[in-house]
């Protein structure tokens, strides 16, 4: 399988090459492998450095300064079989877009191990592809709009998000006998999607059923959160567990990677396609696309009612710590949405200092609401 | 609520936990005592000696609010409320004009910003590490060998301050061993501890905005040192109330008092 | 350009480090007598029998400074490796918020530029180069500028900072997207972008025209010779020049390509590096061992080099900041030769690359050991120490990675970096007397 680091890197792309994706969620650094990168990295790349499978590939994005020595040090000590490179343009002007859709062809052209451009049979799976990651991508944007309108608990959003990727990483190659399984090889039919996409149709509506019924409390006062990237769920836990309501998430896994659609309607051409879609879907911190970022922000705390936004940088990522800075600039421009940042690790959500400050933002939000509620 | 019912705030802090009794809304009593390792323990005998001291039982109590960072161990409280929230609210009780509240405490540091009403309009609190904090004060006085209620006095008999640039804890203390070392005096040196500390808590006041009247609470706001380096340095004058430590338990009782009103 | 989204236009003077020295020091950079004083100030020295490189030096920085601040020229903030050919070119002056940090903290500036940039919500783990440089902009210390170009290749924090610069001033914002793989695609795209820019410019700043690029190219060329030779001489034992002044200059190699000035600069500094091999007498006299010196140094404490060059007599022949890396620049296909010239930098691109460098300055200024002075929160460089140290030992070439900042002194404990310098140095000469053996 290949592990994606970043929600720029298509998964339409090695699907269609007949190789397993996901996007690269891990527990945390491993302990053994600290030393390869300094302590004053943010958790996320560290806990990229780690011995794959051999049969597992890494693809590493131009994300930031600590993704590229992520792809170096990967790369150097042989901790990987394969590291991909994908170069990914900060804005998306037209020629951004030529470039990304050429860097695309080439990503795919490695995936193939293959010294020419992928050929046409080629992207006819692509467009399979294309389509059933828009599928899938259509059936997580429901669950999130059941998180928006408060009937789903956003940490069951994100676990969902969650098993889709699982599911896409276990989409065994043909080696794989396990029939619950489907199959996926270079030379797969047209009909092969079909099988996953049920199977994360059942599990969604699954998760979703079982899901235990959202307090009722309309006290509860809603907020977003936004981030570079939440490493884990146990922040948005505790922000639920204190009492307040997550009507949107705004990150990497799962908003960048899966709000959004691929349109094929416009062009044959479907890496150019898939070039246009991930540079205009809703920018990371990382672009530079002017004050598109703060007005995504802003409507989103509109359109969901949010109350005050909680931003969350990873400690030492330094994306994240300039893009809050922005952010609480920005938001204050538009009328002052409360902003509380939290610096955190993996599961930072559980600590005390963390536990601490969601809950006097709650107290904050709730200003004079405080004194009416009872234990 | 009846005439005579009681009230209590309980500040479980990381080195002091406070406890204050209020009657019908005013302070009858208070008290405070080392935390210790036993969080339980210690919240328990606290609220055992505000009882005692008034002849009162667990049952006599209307309310209770516990904050600070052990007060989910408060077995007594019906209520926790964080820090950030009782602080403001204590200060501003203790010093009605108070707009922004600085609170040192043992091991971490916040500006609050209120509004009118006294609610929390903004707030930052320091990062994880004992930088600035009264931990940091205790280690630097302990290695000049002197208590921190020197510090005030021989803030002002120095001439000026030392050049102490960090508030990290190991780095200023190879700081302190090298001034000494250079001959530099013992109160010079406090001196620049002292702007060390209000240096690093003036970009958290200017995150959250000035604004007097400047209240100081928590354990170090008895640091006069640190009070006057403030002071110099925001160009205002800091007020610190008489019972400045115990403000976060008095706002926990304060608002345990109004809490038990509307029951 | 977007409209600015920054609350500090006007309440900014209310953020801490706004002192009574910076009001006085913002006010006097303003003033037309205080540079006319600073040229006479510098004829003195000149006619004193000052050293006619440093004269230059400062000399040219006045000069450049004169037109930033009394706004005679456009001043265009540029982030570190954009090639400032494109601004000399275009008539303007660049400044560069990032080194001018360094000069923040020589001259005791650099807490109120902190201070000021951290009560703005920038974290301290955040590269202290950056923060100064948005310090200094936001109290108006720095000159104002008329636009920011920044490109993005190399550091996150430099690209960022600037970016969010150009928001506190309301003024017009450039990027340089730099491809980071070497191609055919990659070069066509940056030119393309460099050219795009320097029409951007043309048209929104007032005062600024091509019409001066082929003299900028030249100019950078000519400087690119002198600054060979100096390279040449620099591979003398022992070394001719100071490490610690080096790294200073370090600021003249990121900000000055394409400046007049430039040229005469390494050409009179070349000459002092050839008068003191001439005359023997070198800055380190009995020169034990040779350094190459990664990324930059603590400017507001001399102590470490002290140490080091005085009172250990070891030099610092090379940088690693100091490593020409282009090919001369054409003047008929300007933006070719400048998108290969940011393409060319060996911090860019794979690891690879820059352990190359590496290689060739231990081979090319015979370096006995490599020290990295990691600076706090420079992901770019920090991140390939374990790459760099295995690297290093495996060519058998001692490595110290020496924890420090370079502006912002609470990030630094300078005793540990004493102990650490010194315990290197015992390890160094302890291989020597086994090898010796």
């Amino acid at each position: 399988m290949i592990h994606l680091a970043c929600s720029y890197i298509p998964y339409e792309i090695p699907l269609a090459a007949g190789i397993p994706a996901a996007r690269g969620v891990f527990e945390g650094p491993l302990p053994s492998m600290e030393g390869y990168l300094p302590r004053d990295f943010c958790a996320y790349a560290r806990a990229f450095i780690r011995k794959y499978k051999d049969d597992d590939v890494v693809a590493i994005a131009e994300s930031c300064d600590a993704m590229r020595r992520v792809y170096d040090v990967l790369r150097y000590w042989n901790l990987a079989h394969t590291v991909y490179f994908v170069d990914v343009p900060r804005t998306h002007d037209p020629d951004a877009i030529s470039f990304y859709a050429h860097e695309l062809e080439s990503l795919a052209s490695r995936l193939l191990r293959s010294e020419s451009s992928p050929c046409q049979e080629f992207s006819e799976k692509l467009m399979l592809a294309i389509n059933c990651m828009n599928q899938i991508r259509k059936e997580l944007s429901n669950v999130f709009r059941l998180v928006s309108e408060r009937q789903l608990s956003a940490v069951k959003g994100i676990e969902i998000a969650v098993n889709v990727n699982q599911i896409l990483a276990g989409f065994r190659s043909a080696q794989d006998s396990s029939e619950a399984v489907p199959c996926l090889t270079q030379d797969f039919g047209p009909g092969v999607f079909d099988a996953l996409i049920e199977r994360i149709k059942a599990m969604v509506s699954q998760t979703v059923s079982e899901s235990a019924p959202l307090s009722q409390d309309r006290g509860r006062i809603p907020v977003g959160v936004s981030g570079t990237c939440l490493l884990d769920s146990s922040l948005i836990e505790c922000v639920e567990n204190v009492g307040l309501d997550v009507v949107f998430i705004d990150s990497c896994l799962p908003s960048r990677t899966f709000d959004f659609v691929v349109d094929t309607s416009a062009t044959s051409l479907p890496f150019r396609a898939l070039a246009e879609a991930y540079l205009n879907k809703a920018p990371c911190p990382r672009m530079f696309q002017g004050t598109e970022r703060i007005q995504h922000l802003h409507k989103l705390a509109l359109d969901h009612g949010a109350e005050g936004l909680i931003y969350f940088a990873p400690k030492f990522c330094d994306q994240a710590y300039y893009d809050f800075i922005e952010i609480k600039h920005g938001l204050k421009a538009k009328g002052s949405l409360p902003v509380l940042l939290l610096e955190g690790q993996y599961g930072s959500g559980k600590t005390g200092q963390v536990l601490t400050r969601v809950e006097a933002f709650r107290e904050m939000l709730e200003g004079a609401q405080i004194l009416k509620a009872g234990k | 609520m009846k005439a005579g019912s009681y009230v209590m705030g309980i500040d479980v802090g990381s080195s002091v936990t406070k406890g204050v009794l209020l009657l019908d809304g005013q302070i009858l009593s208070n008290f405070m005592l080392p935390t210790g390792t036993d969080l339980d323990a210690t919240a328990g005998e606290c609220v055992r000696r505000l009882l005692s001291d008034r002849g009162l039982t667990q049952k006599d109590i209307l309310y209770t609010v516990s904050t600070g960072y052990g007060r989910t161990q408060v077995k007594e409280a019906d209520r926790t409320i964080t820090e950030i929230t009782c602080h403001g609210r204590g200060a501003k009780a203790l010093v009605p004009r108070a707009e922004l509240v600085i609170d040192i405490g043992g091991q971490d540091s916040k500006v609050i910003r209120l509004d009118e009403d006294g609610m929390v309009a903004d707030f930052v609190m320091n990062d994880k590490c004992a930088a600035g904090t009264g931990r940091f004060l205790e280690v630097m006085a302990e290695r000049l060998g002197m208590s921190l209620l020197d510090f005030g006095r021989m803030w002002k008999t120095a001439r000026k301050p030392a050049s102490i640039s960090s508030t990290c804890t190991v780095f200023a203390e190879s700081e302190v061993i090298s001034l000494l070392s250079r001959g530099i005096a013992p109160d010079e040196i406090i001196r620049g501890l002292c702007d060390a500390v209000a240096d690093r808590l003036l970009g958290m006041v200017h995150r959250v905005g000035l604004v007097p009247d400047v209240v100081m609470t928590g354990g170090v706001s008895k640091n006069e040192g640190v009070r006057l380096s403030l002071e110099k340095k925001l160009s205002l004058k800091v007020v610190v109330p008489d019972a400045s430590q115990f403000a976060g338990a008095y706002g926990a009782a304060i608002i345990g008092h109004e809490l038990a009103m509307r029951n | 350009m977007t409209p600015g989204t920054f609350d500090t236009g006007k309440s900014h003077r209310k953020i801490a480090g706004e002192t009574r020295r910076i009001k006085v020091i913002r006010t006097l950079t303003r003033k037309s007598w205080v540079h006319s004083a600073a040229k006479l100030v510098i004829s003195h020295m000149e006619r004193r029998g000052g050293t006619p490189y440093q004269i230059d030096a400062i000399r040219s920085f006045a000069d450049d400074f004169k037109h930033a601040y009394l706004k005679e020229k456009p001043c265009i903030y540029t982030s570190a490796f954009v090639p400032n050919e494109l601004i000399y070119g275009l008539g303007g002056v660049p400044f560069l918020p990032e080194a001018a940090s360094g000069f923040a903290a020589s001259f005791g500036f650099a807490r109120e530029s902190l201070a000021a940039c951290e009560s703005l919500w920038y974290s301290p783990d955040l590269c202290s180069f950056h923060r100064a440089g948005v310090g200094a902009s936001v109290l108006e210390l720095a000159p104002r500028p008329a636009a920011v170009v920044v490109s993005s290749h190399l550091c996150d924090g430099g690209k960022r900072s600037l970016y969010q610069i150009s928001r506190y001033h309301d003024c017009p914002f450039y990027i340089l997207d730099v491809p980071y793989t070497n191609s055919v695609q990659s070069l066509d795209r940056l030119a393309k972008q460099i050219g795009k820019v320097a029409r951007g410019l043309e048209h929104e700043v007032p005062g600024l025209s091509k019409a001066h690029m082929d003299e900028a190219i030249a100019n950078s060329n000519a400087a690119r010779s002198h600054y060979l030779r100096l390279c040449n001489l620099r591979a003398n034992i022992p070394s001719p020049w100071r490490g610690r002044e080096a790294l200073s200059y370090v600021v003249l190699f990121l900000w000055s390509w394409g400046s007049p000035w430039l040229t005469k600069f390494y050409q009179a500094l070349a000459n002092h590096a050839a008068d003191v091999i001439q005359s023997g007498e070198y800055p380190v006299r009995n020169e034990r061992f040779r350094l190459a010196w990664s990324n930059l140094k603590p400017y507001y404490s001399p102590r470490l080099f002290d140490y080091l060059e005085d009172e250990c007599e070891v030099s610092i022949a090379f940088e690693e900041f100091s490593y020409m890396y282009w090919d001369p620049l054409d003047a008929r296909d300007p933006y070719v030769s400048l998108a290969k010239k940011i393409m060319s930098n060996p911090g860019w691109g794979p690891i690879e690359r820059r352990l190359e460098v590496v290689n060739r300055i231990i081979r090319e200024f015979s370096i006995d050991g490599v020290v990295q002075f990691a600076q706090w929160g420079c992901r770019q460089y920090n991140g390939a120490t374990s790459v760099l140290s295995d690297y290093l030992r495996k060519k058998g070439i001692p490595f110290l990675n020496l924890d420090g900042d370079g502006v912002d002194a609470r990030n630094s404990g300078e005793a540990q970096s004493l102990t650490r310098l010194g315990a290197f140095l015992e390890l160094m000469e302890s291989r020597d007397i086994r090898n010796s053996r």
